[in-house]
């Protein structure tokens, strides 16, 4: 019943572009941008409680990847080193910080965004000259909505898939107390690499692959601190333990940023800072756990009566 | 020998917590690990079961050499321990904390096969009527109960208690010896720190006693609790004068 019902759904968002026009199409590629990147940061976050702040850092990798090569190689091939670097620095990144606990985990992860940054900045004035680099590629923004969706249903079919099987029930025991983790027999470094080596990969494909959008692109772009935070409280929001969570904060959270910066483009930073707040402090399981436990209630009303 | 230590050690910067401890163990046999705060049996535990590297001296388990191995290693080798401070998963359900060793360990069940496990280790404690619960409603004795479950979800072939006895009431107690006594009965190997003496007395043929790090008696319960250097550790040093 599940899987025909997100067949449906996936089918209608499939044939959306087809009917929204160039603005509708915009806005979806966005949507649905965020929509993978929250997906995939729920995918090692959301059970391990290891808050990144690092999405943005693979998320501009992604697009610099394209950027840099968009004119030497053919595009699926350009797709594929982008994976395939963000896969290599997650690797690099994890081994190095993956035995960091809790806040230093999060300072640290923030940090490597405005490394890897201020490293490819110093690297394009310094090395090759230009700090701009262009994009000519000949994809319509409906092209890469459709690539996003597919990376969407890959990530949750990848969440689906981890929930069922043994390294699912390893993160969320990883999350609860690694010391157990590891005397219960789970490799716990091991697993936890992989997972963020996956998310990782994930999210530098969906900078790889909206790179075409912006046509001009440089470090100060690309590398947008805000990726990352609206990132977190999407999954937050909708619950980063939950294969829909990340989704259904996305969705709301995403209309709601694109409102908000076209009527108070000032205030911006402000409103999604006092966002972030009330997420943290009022929801901190996500809307979904709280309507549950609303409607929980009713339910054993009516089994009662 | 299912366990020996050849000369284990560990230090803390200056201080040795457990300095040249040089133990074996049969298989089937229940040992006392005794001695007072401080002495160093929990960090011996922790040698053991790979929580803690140590600093010089071997560890061999089921005559493997495991010496500074990863505790999830020694778990898959077939080490289960609870912890002296009792530690569950509080955001998973019973069955859920109780799946991971049977999943992870020397088994690596999955399917019905786990579920099965699952529900004999729940039952063996008393718990399998409140599988689905979440394990951080559970008070103080159950959660004991829970870990003891997890604990033998692996299968063990040694079991590590740190003192698992302790905070129990009367009854309690009483069905806890029974329990371990059982579980003995089934062949399994278990090295118990415990300070409930009468406890020690009725599950432990054998006991070594602890000192500032070292071991100053093993031997059979009685003989190790009447030595002279095990009374004078307890006590202070002038209670033999």
């Amino acid at each position: 019943m599940g899987y025909v019902f997100s067949a449906i759904a996936f089918a209608l968002l499939a044939v959306l572009p087809l009917f929204a026009g160039d603005y509708g199409t915009g806005l979806l590629v966005g949507l649905m941008g965020y929509v993978v990147l929250a997906s995939a940061w729920a995918l090692f976050s959301g059970p391990t409680r290891y808050v990144s702040l690092a999405t943005v850092a693979f998320f501009g990798v992604g697009a610099y990847v394209v950027a840099v090569l968009n004119e030497v190689l053919p595009y699926p091939v350009v797709l594929f080193c982008a994976a395939l670097t963000g896969a290599g620095m997650a690797l690099v990144v994890g081994l190095s910080t993956l035995r960091l606990a809790g806040i230093y985990f999060v300072i640290f992860t923030f940090g490597l965004a405005e490394l890897v940054r201020q490293l490819i900045t110093w690297f394009e004035v310094n090395v090759t000259g230009t700090l701009g680099r262009y994009i000519f590629l000949d994809l319509t923004a409906r092209d890469i909505y459709w690539q996003l969706l597919a990376l969407a249903v890959l990530t949750l079919g990848a969440g689906w898939w981890i929930r069922r099987s043994r390294l699912g029930l390893a993160l969320r025991v990883i999350g609860d107390d690694e010391v157990v983790a590891a005397h219960a027999g789970i490799p716990v470094a091991r697993t936890k690499l992989v997972l963020f080596v996956i998310s990782a990969t994930i999210i530098t494909l969906v900078g790889a692959v909206q790179a075409p959008r912006w046509v001009y692109v440089e470090p100060s772009i690309v590398f947008n601190p805000t990726v990352s935070f609206l990132t977190v409280i999407m999954a937050l929001l909708g619950g980063a333990n939950r294969l829909w969570g990340p989704v259904a904060g996305a969705v709301p959270l995403f209309l709601l940023f694109e409102w908000l910066s076209a009527r108070f483009p000032d205030h911006f930073s402000i409103l999604l800072g006092l966002m972030f707040l009330a997420v943290v402090y009022a929801l901190p399981d996500g809307v979904l756990a709280a309507l549950e436990r609303i409607r929980r209630p009713s339910v054993l009303k009516e089994t009662k009566a | 020998m299912i366990l020996e230590t050849q000369g284990l050690t560990k230090r803390f910067g200056g201080l040795v917590a457990v300095d040249g401890v040089s133990l074996a163990v049969r298989p089937g046999e229940v040992l006392g690990l005794l001695g007072p705060n401080g002495s160093g049996k929990t960090t011996l535990l922790n040698l053991i079961s790979g929580a803690l590297r140590p600093s010089g001296g071997g560890l061999r388990i089921g005559g493997h050499d495991m010496t500074g191995a990863r505790p999830d290693r020694i778990a898959r080798a077939g080490v289960a321990r609870t912890f002296q401070l009792v530690r569950i998963l509080p955001s998973l359900t019973l069955k859920e904390n109780v799946m991971v060793p049977a999943a992870y360990g020397p088994d690596r069940l999955w399917g019905d096969l786990l579920a099965a496990r699952v529900r004999d280790c729940l039952s063996a404690v008393g718990l399998d009527a409140r599988a689905d619960q979440s394990a951080g409603d559970l008070t103080y004795i159950d959660q004991k109960r829970l870990e003891l479950a997890r604990a033998l979800a692996a299968r063990p072939r040694l079991l590590l208690l740190d003192e698992w006895l302790a905070g129990l009431n009367p009854t309690e107690l009483q069905d806890g010896i029974a329990l371990i006594r059982k579980l003995s009965g089934d062949g399994l190997t278990i090295i118990m720190v415990e300070h409930i003496i009468d406890a020690v007395r009725a599950l432990c043929p054998r006991s070594v006693v602890m000192n500032s790090g070292r071991l100053i008696a093993d031997g059979p319960t009685s003989e190790a609790l009447a030595d002279r250097h095990v009374i004078a550790a307890y006590l202070g040093e002038d209670a033999d004068a």
